[in-house]
């Protein structure tokens, strides 16, 4: 199987970096990234940083079964919540809707039923690190965060750091 | 009389689309259309003033399932643009990935597909062996490509690096792995699309799905330029190929070739390069399973070629004439994928665009729908594995913070 499926844990930057500030999670997985070198908590063999993009149901969660060693996931990504621009919230599997899903295809697999799964059937711990958005631009284009998300990215980092050392 | 009959969404294939289908009283479609409504999100134009390097990196972002087809084709064109030529063993290693891009996507297809062809007993057992099989095609992908969603070392100028002498081992014994599968795949699903018959019992009409336009493909497994003279395609757009009530609904151009509509894909591939005749929308599926073995003997064959110790990267500079649209080229899962590329002599795009290959199928599942009954549709749509574009996610609560929601920004 793929590396990253035999990593014990899984961090996950979600969401296009071409729409604004959906890429907020590519900017926090790019700060981790860059600060490897800096955190040994980071620089593991069993820690896995994925730019994720729009490709995480599809390649990685869809793949994890019995055989997967994954003990963590912890998920980045940019959501809309009517709170303010910039502001963090972790999310549980208990705090994903319950979807019925009304039909499913590669790019739409229902993420919160994916991870509610994995979570309940392999006891995978999911935490997802969710970032308020100011400016979702689909389907335009913006390769800029708003100021306010930007602001928040090291704020990220540090609630990533504080999962992975409990 | 006759009536239309809508259906939206279509299910089970990637992306958002409609079928638009005028019926007579016995429910034969009369006129078909097949409707991508996802909204145009115009790369082409954004990536005009960006330097070359970014294309595959933004093209990686067109969609959530072909990074990597997308990624080749756009490397192809700028290669081409700028006079540049990948190493051997770089060209290798691109073709590696592109195949497991397509070992990975064929088997998902069938997953999708499985509730109508699979039956309930053996339905399991089924989707065990594609997850194998989208296990180890993903494994290549990452091993080769750096990482396994948006495979860095795919670059301009052939790739960033080679693999390990262990690395080809360990794709090879896998590949292996993956032969026996992909025959046990095969043994299985051919004979259910020769029967045409669906897990309630339903016999799919012999001909549906027939049409009789042109075929498209280049190479295959890889991709070849020099095989498609591009002069020939012409874009057409909605309004001047639908009525104009559904012509306002459709987002994607209609290529031709030729002065013809075409089909690209496995069986377009396998008519050019295999001999194969077999018409209708059961013999794109069967074309799809057979390739699976195609495609891991050519995976195979070229791990025996490589050199690990080869250059993989051209050093050529990146800069073209500002004039020369360069064409890439790459038979994608869903079939014949082009990038065109025009540099500067500073490094910048300066015009791009991409035909990508469901935007070809698109007007041919139209018509191929047509003359048969209405219901049997879906199963011609599917049989193309269409790809119409990505959709972003997000999750959503309410002002009173507590009920939760899905968003999907169509």
């Amino acid at each position: 199987m793929p590396e990253y499926l035999n990593k014990e844990i899984l961090i996950l930057g979600c969401g296009n970096v071409l729409f604004g500030d959906d890429g907020f999670g590519y900017a926090v997985v790019n700060k981790l990234n860059a600060l490897k070198e800096k955190i040994p908590a980071l620089n593991s063999n069993k820690i896995g940083i994925i730019d994720a993009g729009t490709g995480a149901s599809h390649y990685i969660l869809s793949l994890i079964d019995e055989d997967t060693p994954i003990k963590k996931i912890i998920i980045i990504d940019a959501i809309d919540f009517g709170l303010k621009p910039g502001e963090l919230i972790k999310l549980y599997p208990n705090d994903l809707p319950k979807i019925k899903k009304y039909y499913i295809d590669a790019h739409d697999m229902p993420l919160a039923g994916l991870i509610k799964e994995i979570n309940e059937k392999y006891g995978i711990e999911v935490v997802v690190i969710g970032c308020q958005s100011k400016n979702m631009t689909a389907p335009d284009i913006c390769l800029e965060l708003s100021e306010e998300v930007k602001n928040a990215v090291d704020r990220a980092v540090e609630m990533v750091l504080d999962e992975l050392l409990k | 009389m006759g009536k239309v009959v809508e259906i939206h969404p279509t299910t089970r294939h990637e992306g958002h689309a409609k079928l638009v289908l005028k019926v007579d009283d016995e429910g034969i479609v009369e006129k078909g259309y097949y409707l991508s409504v996802t909204p145009v999100r115009g790369f082409e134009k954004f990536l005009v003033g960006k330097p070359a390097e970014f294309a595959p990196i933004a093209v990686m972002r067109f969609c959530g399932v072909c990074p990597v087809a997308h990624a080749i084709s756009s490397v192809e064109a700028i290669e081409d643009a700028c006079n540049i030529t990948p190493p051997k063993d770089g060209l290798l290693l691109r073709e590696l990935i592109g195949i497991a891009n397509k070992m990975h996507s064929h088997p998902l297809h069938q997953f999708l597909i499985s509730p109508d062809f699979v039956p309930e007993k053996d339905r399991v057992e089924f989707i065990k062996r594609v997850q194998k099989m989208r296990k180890i095609a993903q494994y290549i992908v990452d091993v080769v490509g750096g990482e396994g969603i948006h495979p860095p070392n795919i670059r301009i100028g052939g790739m960033a690096k080679n693999i390990t002498e262990s690395a080809k081992t360990k794709i090879y014994y896998k590949c292996k792995e993956y032969e026996k599968l992909a025959k046990e795949q095969i043994e299985y699903l051919v004979p259910i699309f020769e029967s045409r018959t669906l897990t309630n019992g339903t016999e799919l009409p012999e001909k549906l799905g027939y049409h009789d336009f042109g075929y498209i493909a280049t190479h295959p497994t890889y991709g070849d330029r020099t095989a498609i003279d591009q002069s020939k395609v012409v874009e057409y757009t909605p309004f001047e190929f639908y009525e104009k009530d559904v012509a306002l609904q459709a987002s994607t151009t209609i290529p031709t070739y030729n002065g013809r509509l075409a089909e690209v894909g496995p069986r377009a591939r396998f008519r050019k390069f295999f001999d194969f005749k077999e018409k209708g929308a059961m013999a794109i599926n069967i074309a799809r399973a057979y390739e699976l073995e195609v495609l891991v003997k050519r995976a195979m064959e070229i791990l025996d070629e490589l050199n690990v110790n080869g250059k993989t990267l051209s050093d050529e500079p990146i800069i073209g004439d500002g004039e020369k649209a360069g064409l890439g080229v790459h038979e994608a899962a869903r079939g014949h994928n082009t990038h065109q590329a025009a540099i500067d002599k500073r490094g910048n795009i300066v015009y791009y665009n991409a035909i990508v290959a469901t935007t070809w199928n698109i007007p041919v599942i139209s018509k191929a729908i047509e003359g048969s009954h209405y219901k049997f549709a879906e199963y011609v749509v599917r049989a193309y594995d269409p790809c119409i574009s990505c959709a972003t996610h997000m999750i959503v609560k309410d002002y009173d913070g507590r009920v939760v929601d899905e968003k999907i920004l169509k």
